[in-house]
């Protein structure tokens, strides 16, 4: 059991470290394409641009709920 | 017929534990789990603990949020979470501006290679008593330690504002490599400066401790910058 919950603490730590170093490039990618957006010659290429960064932002709350959850569980393991 | 209403820390007592009611709370409802063989002891999946807000986890669920539906709704939580995460808050105008300059990764690189450096004329100067080796590997060191602020204190700054300031085993050794090599380039310093001939050999070690310890600083961020 003992051994069951350090293996789990270990894959929650990796899976953090993951999730946090991610962080970071998805907000890059959301400056990246409203950037891109922002300098888009027509109306469909402007969307495009939106719609991806739209899709970052997403990637995002996604891994801050990751994180959320893990810390959470980290929580009750340690 | 009006609906019980849960606060959190009612909520938290339905646990599903020693034979308690199991309730979970989505988008503002709670439901009982109790029944549900997916909920036994009040645990779903091994990560899921009864008593709290689900709404966030649901979103990312491999089932459909509607699976709760299949659960007796028993009532309604004050101040539900937010079903949506949180928006991140903007960084403070230093921590954009020292970002969108790369002001970590293109500073790191002064006190990295100069430190090295030092460590290799050090260890020459050891090897075949060359007396210029031992003074360019001072300089080295000084200008290295002189040059190191700027990337201590910007990737404090990345750390807190672009990873949140969390603590994982990569930034934890970082910030603490980091620390070391202040400390020791300080003695180092110190004691070639201040020191005595008798105790030249402690300035020697320090010095040649220099190389392994940026290789670690250097290998370190690359875990972070290109993570694998």
């Amino acid at each position: 059991m003992a051994k069951d919950k350090k293996e789990r603490i270990k894959e929650i730590k990796a899976v953090l470290e993951v999730a946090v170093l991610a962080m970071p490039k998805e907000r890059s990618s959301q400056e990246f394409y409203r950037n891109a957006s922002r300098k888009a010659p027509g109306e469909l290429s402007r969307r495009i641009f939106e719609e991806l960064a739209a899709q970052e932002e997403q990637h995002e709350a996604k891994l801050k709920a990751i994180i959320q959850i893990l810390e959470a569980e980290l929580k009750t393991l340690e | 017929m009006s609906e019980r209403n849960f606060t959190v820390e009612e909520l938290a007592q339905f646990d599903g534990k020693d034979g308690r009611p199991a309730y979970v709370a989505v988008n503002g409802i709670v439901y009982d789990a109790t029944q549900s063989k997916l909920w036994r002891s009040g645990t779903h999946v091994r990560v899921h603990q009864a008593g709290g807000d689900l709404t966030t986890a649901l979103q990312l669920a491999p089932h459909p949020a509607d699976r709760m539906d299949r659960l007796p709704r028993v009532g309604v939580l004050s101040a539900p979470a937010s079903a949506v995460v949180p928006e991140s808050s903007a960084p403070p105008w230093y921590a954009a501006l020292l970002y969108k300059m790369h002001a970590h990764p293109a500073s790191v690189h002064f006190p990295i290679a100069l430190c090295a450096v030092a460590s290799l004329l050090q260890l020459a100067a050891l090897v075949v008593h060359c007396k210029t080796c031992e003074t360019v590997a001072l300089w080295n060191l000084v200008l290295g330690l002189a040059s190191s602020p700027l990337p201590i204190v910007s990737g404090l700054i990345d750390w807190k504002f672009q990873f949140d300031g969390r603590a994982t085993p990569l930034f934890v050794w970082k910030i603490a490599l980091s620390g070391v090599f202040v400390v020791v380039g300080a003695a180092a310093l110190s004691l070639r400066f201040f020191g005595g001939e008798e105790i030249g050999f402690l300035y020697d070690i320090l010095v040649l401790t220099f190389a392994p310890m940026v290789l670690g600083l250097g290998f370190i961020g690359g875990r972070i910058t290109f993570p694998t």
